[in-house]
């Protein structure tokens, strides 16, 4: 690999790995990840509606 | 994660819906068009444009689309009309979100055949079907005869094969998607995402693994063939369309199955950081992982310059004739090839599961039919329509819908609801939704860009579009005079779609005595006051 090629690779995954990265971190770290409330599934009730 | 008033269903867990929203994100394009498209774009030149148009583009239509869809959800709206409705108080608004209606179907029909052919070659390659037709033109042979495509004498596959798979296929999709969004499409991307990245990093290893090929290429000399910083080639229009395409295609935007996912989240729910989230996941399974198998591959077994033409020749070429010949010449090939095919399945199907949902919203909410009865009908569309893409597939029938709804039409829904999200219901409001629950402030310098760049961006797109390629496709410019009755044919169908959603919207809003001017009432419980929410 050319050093040009070899710096645009290193570039690219740095900064999408990167930011993968960040995000789950943040996400993982907030404790908001998952409340585990489930709603059951349930037929939508028209008169609710507007 | 709650519902908003108990009455629709909500994603079981935070990770298991950014998982589905990445699943849904990731696809086909990320292993056999993204590599294609860098390599014939210049490498690095390709790669600068690429992160622009991620952040001018893929980035703010994230965000936008994750918006409208925890806003419709407000008002029990998984559906790209009732979206719109919810945000734009005019007649027109729910009809304009008539084509978030239709491109998921239509879309959905040609993918889940598609994805059958990934099954398919999963199963022969377990079994060593294509063993022995170690050269190119032969593996292609054999994919034209699976397909039904060419020569009826010199076919190795039953006429009923494809079919049979495109059946099981369909039939796996449908079972999933009538469990629901927690128990089936959820569940689905808890499994199939971690095995998807597991495949592909396997596969990815083992090409870097790779001894000298032939001519004495590497696995390096291919990802030099994708990052070769040929700057030359930046100032071309014809680069930043390419990537700007490919950032599109690749985060699914423009195809109202993001909405439809986010519909069901409440405004307690961050939209922000999980947008972020989802775009990396799939840049990651694209540039990292979807760069380093196929092409760096057909690069050690074929050299740089076979590797080119192998792309410039398609990009299923490559999936479907070049890799099974590279397994062919590896030690465990029959399983490195499953693993391909398998890995390609899960991206596919953990997208066409996607598509469906927003018909299934529709038909749920405003018609009250049970999600079981919906996803069965929408099988038997889904069958009809898709043994028309089977039996024409050689006369340009699944070419033309993809052409339409699946590259222009996506394009087309992305600039209506940027233009709706953002300027009718203006930037402030737009920004302040976006922000509602969110754990991280986008910068501000986005609200600059969602509100003026991306949609002139969207707009030079389009009409570089519709001047290179739109016109010549309506002009049938490029089908041969045999293939004409089936490509008309083909866009007779996707009007017969547009018409018959059309008519079910009207009949929705009058069955449900809508009032276009009003607006719908919101469904949180409450202290927010209904009606006049404008975040």
């Amino acid at each position: 690999m050319t050093p040009g090629a070899i710096v645009f690779m290193i570039a690219s995954w740095s900064l999408v790995l990167g930011l993968t990265a960040w995000s789950f971190g943040r996400i993982l770290r907030d404790g908001r990840a998952s409340d585990g409330e489930k709603t059951a599934p349930e037929e939508a009730d028209p008169a609710d509606r507007r | 994660m709650r519902a908003h008033d108990g009455s629709r269903e909500a994603w079981g867990t935070r990770i298991g819906l950014i998982l589905a929203m990445a699943g849904n994100a990731v696809g086909l394009g990320n292993f056999l068009r993204f590599p294609v498209q860098a390599a014939d774009n210049g490498g690095g030149s390709f790669m600068v444009t690429y992160f622009v148009a991620l952040l001018l583009l893929g980035l703010p239509l994230m965000w936008i689309e994750w918006g409208i869809g925890r806003n419709g959800g407000r008002f029990r709206k998984g559906h790209m009309p009732g979206m719109f409705a919810a945000i734009w108080r005019h007649p027109a608004a729910k009809y304009t979100g008539v084509i978030g209606l239709v491109i998921p179907l239509v879309v959905m029909i040609y993918y889940t055949y598609i994805e059958s052919w990934t099954l398919a070659f999963t199963w022969f390659s377990l079994t060593g079907d294509y063993w022995g037709r170690a050269t190119q033109p032969e593996m292609v042979a054999y994919l034209r005869s699976f397909q039904g495509i060419g020569d009826p004498a010199a076919r190795v596959h039953a006429p009923w094969t494809p079919y049979a798979f495109f059946a099981v296929t369909l039939a796996i999709n449908i079972w999933i998607v009538s469990k629901g969004i927690s128990a089936g499409i959820e569940r689905l991307a808890r499994i199939g995402m971690p095995i998807l990245f597991l495949f592909a990093t396997i596969l990815a290893v083992v090409v870097c693994l790779l001894p000298a090929g032939p001519d004495g290429s590497t696995a390096a000399d291919g990802l030099n063939f994708i990052y070769a910083p040929d700057l030359s080639r930046i100032g071309q229009p014809g680069v930043w369309l390419a990537s700007a395409g490919q950032i599109f295609f690749t985060l699914s935007v423009g195809m109202g199955s993001l909405q439809a996912y986010a519909s069901y989240l409440t405004t307690k729910d961050d939209i922000a950081l999980n947008g972020v989230a989802t775009a990396a996941t799939n840049e990651t399974a694209e540039v990292v992982l979807g760069g380093s198998i196929a092409i760096p591959a057909a690069v050690v077994f074929f050299g740089v310059g076979g590797a080119m033409a192998v792309a410039q020749s398609g990009a299923f070429n490559l999936g479907f004739a070049t890799m099974p010949v590279v397994f062919q010449q590896l030690p465990s090939g029959q399983l490195l090839g499953a693993l391909w095919f398998s890995l390609l399945f899960f991206a596919g199907i953990t997208s066409s599961v996607a598509m469906l949902t927003p018909i299934i919203a529709f038909f749920r909410e405003e018609f009250g039919f049970r999600r079981e009865a919906v996803s069965l009908a929408a099988g038997i569309v889904t069958a009809l329509f898709g043994l028309m893409h089977i039996a024409w597939l050689e006369h340009g029938f699944l070419d033309e819908w993809d052409y339409w709804a699946g590259t222009f039409g996506l394009v087309v829904l992305a600039f209506l609801e940027t233009i709706i999200f953002v300027w009718i219901f203006e930037p402030e409001n737009a920004w302040r939704s976006i922000h509602q629950g969110a754990d991280i402030r986008i910068p501000r310098v986005f609200k600059f860009v969602m509100t003026f760049v991306t949609p002139a961006y969207l707009l030079v797109i389009l009409l570089w579009w519709g001047w290179q390629d739109a016109l010549p496709i309506l002009r049938m410019e490029r089908v041969a005079p045999g293939d004409e009755p089936y490509v008309l044919l083909s866009r007779l169908v996707i009007v017969f779609f547009a018409v018959v959603f059309t008519l079910l919207v009207r009949a929705a809003w009058r069955r449900n005595a809508y009032d276009d001017r009003a607006g719908f009432v919101e469904a949180l419980p409450a202290a927010t006051p209904a009606k006049e929410v404008n975040l």
